[in-house]
């Protein structure tokens, strides 16, 4: 059915504004960080093409705006995501505490069909500061994700480029067994079908 | 043009007051620093609070400033404040109602050296040695104290490089007893020249009465307000998540832009702004607002600067502090006026905007069929790429220059330029890409309609075709509400 299509993964990144989403996307896209990104306004979008394992595929990532003004822009937005980046900055306690309640939006607002497995991964950024600038420390990230259903964790730096492949590289396998269990349910209802004909035909026999 | 200005911006003009707003300690060496490409984005350099590490002034800019008090900040608006207390402050001004609500007494006194706390930061990155001459001719108008009292002085021994605009002079020097706005109007829609752009726009957003003998008076008595104001909600607590929105995102406001690197316009920035959103708790502070407060700001500086200066590379530091008070408050002002016009905008779930963006889409599918049903099929939603269009009225698709060329007619449109006739001209942007769009799949259209660099080369004719279409389609449909549903 897809066979000769690339596999499109959407990947959307949520979290409180500042955090460094659109830095992220940029070191993992384009490989450069600057400190001249304007606040992102609605969402920002930027595809990678890249190979999981021998599979092709291309990430369609949703750079979102952080501001809660924005979030009924959600629908729009989150519709057929296969993977949900939650970030916050280890920097802001505030951001760290918002991580539940963007992961609970976005299942409301995305319409997803399995909400306990959907695949999200949570980041902590900003590794790059000074130690006492630091409030969030992993141990309580690793507790609160725990917490949210073992969700995968990476502390990265966007800025020094440190842990954003490693997290991505998570996200885009998850984000393919996502799409992949999509595509087998699909498959699934389809054989259903066909099994359906097929006990019509053998009853008239 | 900008290096001229460069060079003579960064060279002290001994006539200048010293700027009071900037404090002693503010930039000692600067007198005969000429800046290097490497200061442009001072400010711009903490967006995402990233900084280098080992930074010395990391602690002071840390989002715990929110904490700090701002009265200290507000020192310098004082003495401006002080001196109108006595004038007259009666209300003339009927369509002008704004009261400002006395709830906000409190006092409350801070250290003053922390309310700028970039500026250590800042300091060091000026103090290369001087390529300069003595003595630079100043870009300042001679009489901008005049112009300060009353902005019709401006027209005083204007010497306009063309004829092109002998008709608005005419206009704005008739010595009658009101002007003609609607003829003003009309020389708005065609482009204003720079020198009287914050002038016309100040007449026709109603901030200025027409009437000559109520000019002055109102005024005064409106940035004497804006001072009170300042001066009550700072010495309250403040919003924190209000006030963090703000002084993350003013910092990230155009940071192309050299002027608005420097601390003295952030910090005016963030007044403005926390003042805007506290008088507006409906919406409050909503992030592109700060967008919109920049084409005004730059205007209403550049009418006191000689026609030649660009005010995109001015050193506000090197400007009479009253100057920067002044064109703050009627910075707030004009932007309050754009803003009640779109307050839908703003607001929970913003409305305005999710009425503006199905407007689009139903003109497109009215004005070219083709585009509207390939943008369906290849499941693009217009919401997608023009929430943007309507959120920042499209400044983050065109160069300063343009948006404020495009603001004379939206202006001359008020109060529907910026919500009816901004979607007409959204849908002139959009037919622009038409021919490109066809060709291509989702991925590459929402590309292409993100990507800036497309209208890098516009000029201001291409803004003045895309108005002249928006007003053509304006024409055929607005009568027509189907296409509203």
């Amino acid at each position: 059915m897809s066979s000769r299509k690339k596999t499109i993964l959407k990947v959307i990144i949520l979290g409180d504004s500042g955090v460094g989403k659109t830095s992220l996307m940029q070191q993992f896209i384009n490989g450069k960080f600057s400190n001249q990104y304007k606040a992102t306004i609605g969402a920002d979008f930027l595809p990678k093409d890249l190979a999981i394992d021998d599979k092709q595929v291309t990430m369609q990532i949703w750079d979102t705006a952080g501001q809660e003004r924005f979030q009924s822009l959600g629908v729009a937005f989150y519709r057929g995501s296969d993977c949900c980046v939650l970030v916050y900055d280890v920097t802001n306690t505030k951001s760290f505490e918002s991580i539940s309640s963007w992961k609970d939006e976005f299942l409301v607002q995305a319409n997803v069909k399995d909400p306990d497995n959907f695949p999200f991964v949570v980041i902590g950024n900003k590794i790059d500061v000074e130690e006492n600038k630091r409030l969030i420390s992993g141990k309580k990230a690793q507790a609160l994700c725990a917490q949210l259903g073992n969700l995968p964790y990476f502390e990265t730096s966007a800025k020094e480029a440190v842990n954003v492949e490693q997290a991505f590289d998570v996200v885009a396998r998850n984000a393919l067994q996502q799409e992949e269990s999509l595509e087998f349910a699909d498959d699934y209802t389809d054989a259903v079908n066909i099994h359906v004909d097929g006990d019509n035909g053998s009853c008239a026999c | 043009m900008s290096q001229v200005n460069d060079y003579v911006f960064s060279t002290e003009e001994s006539s200048y007051p010293p700027n009071q707003r900037s404090l002693p300690f503010f930039f000692k060496n600067l007198n005969n620093s000429s800046h290097s490409q490497s200061d442009k984005i001072i400010g711009a350099s903490y967006s995402h609070f990233d900084r280098p590490s080992g930074s010395r002034s990391r602690t002071s800019i840390s989002p715990e400033r929110t904490s700090i008090g701002s009265v200290g900040s507000l020192s310098p608006r004082l003495k401006t404040s002080k001196a109108l207390k006595r004038l007259s402050v009666f209300d003339d001004d009927d369509d002008w109602d704004d009261g400002i609500e006395e709830e906000f007494l409190g006092k409350e006194t801070k250290s003053l050296g922390k309310l700028y706390p970039d500026l250590e930061y800042v300091k060091p990155e000026f103090q290369q040695p001087s390529t300069a001459p003595a003595r630079p001719v100043s870009l300042i108008r001679e009489n901008y104290k005049d112009i300060l009292e009353d902005p019709f002085v401006i027209l005083n021994g204007l010497d306009l490089q063309d004829y092109k605009h002998h008709k608005l002079t005419e206009l704005l020097n008739a010595d009658s007893e009101s002007l003609d706005l609607n003829e003003l109007k009309k020389q708005s829609w065609k482009g204003l020249p720079t020198e009287l752009r914050g002038l016309v726009w100040q007449l026709l957003l109603g901030y200025i009465p027409s009437n000559p003998s109520r000019r002055q008076s109102v005024l005064q008595r409106k940035r004497k307000e804006y001072n009170d104001t300042i001066e009550q909600i700072f010495n309250k607590s403040k919003d924190q998540i209000i006030w963090h929105q703000i002084i993350i995102d003013v910092p990230r406001t155009n940071p192309s832009i050299k002027l608005y690197s420097y601390p003295v316009i952030q910090r005016l920035l963030e007044r403005l702004l926390y003042v805007w959103a506290i008088r507006h708790p409906a919406s409050g502070y909503v992030q592109g607002i700060n967008d919109l407060a920049t084409p005004i700001l730059q205007v209403f500086l550049q009418s006191y600067l000689v026609a030649q200066a660009n005010v995109a590379n001015l050193d506000p530091d090197k400007l009479d502090v009253e100057i920067l008070n002044h064109v703050e408050a009627d910075t707030f002002w004009c932007l309050t006026k754009i803003l009640d016009t779109i307050q839908d905008n703003y607001i929970h779930e913003q409305p305005g905007i999710m009425r503006q963006v199905e407007s689009l889409a139903n003109l497109t599918l009215r004005i070219d069929e083709k585009l509207y049903t390939h943008i369906k099929e290849q499941n693009l939603e217009f919401l997608q790429f023009s929430f943007r269009w309507m959120n920042c009225m499209l400044m983050r698709e065109l160069k300063m220059d343009l948006i404020v060329r495009m603001w004379d007619t939206y202006i001359s449109e008020f109060p529907k330029g910026f919500n009816e006739f901004h979607v007409y001209v959204c849908c002139a942007f959009l037919m622009k890409f038409s021919e490109e769009l066809k060709e291509m799949e989702f991925q590459e259209m929402i590309m292409y309609l993100q990507d800036t660099s497309k209208t890098e080369n516009w000029d201001e004719t291409d803004v003045e075709m895309l108005l002249s279409e928006a007003y053509i389609w304006q024409t055929l449909y607005r009568n027509a509400t189907a296409h509203l549903k």
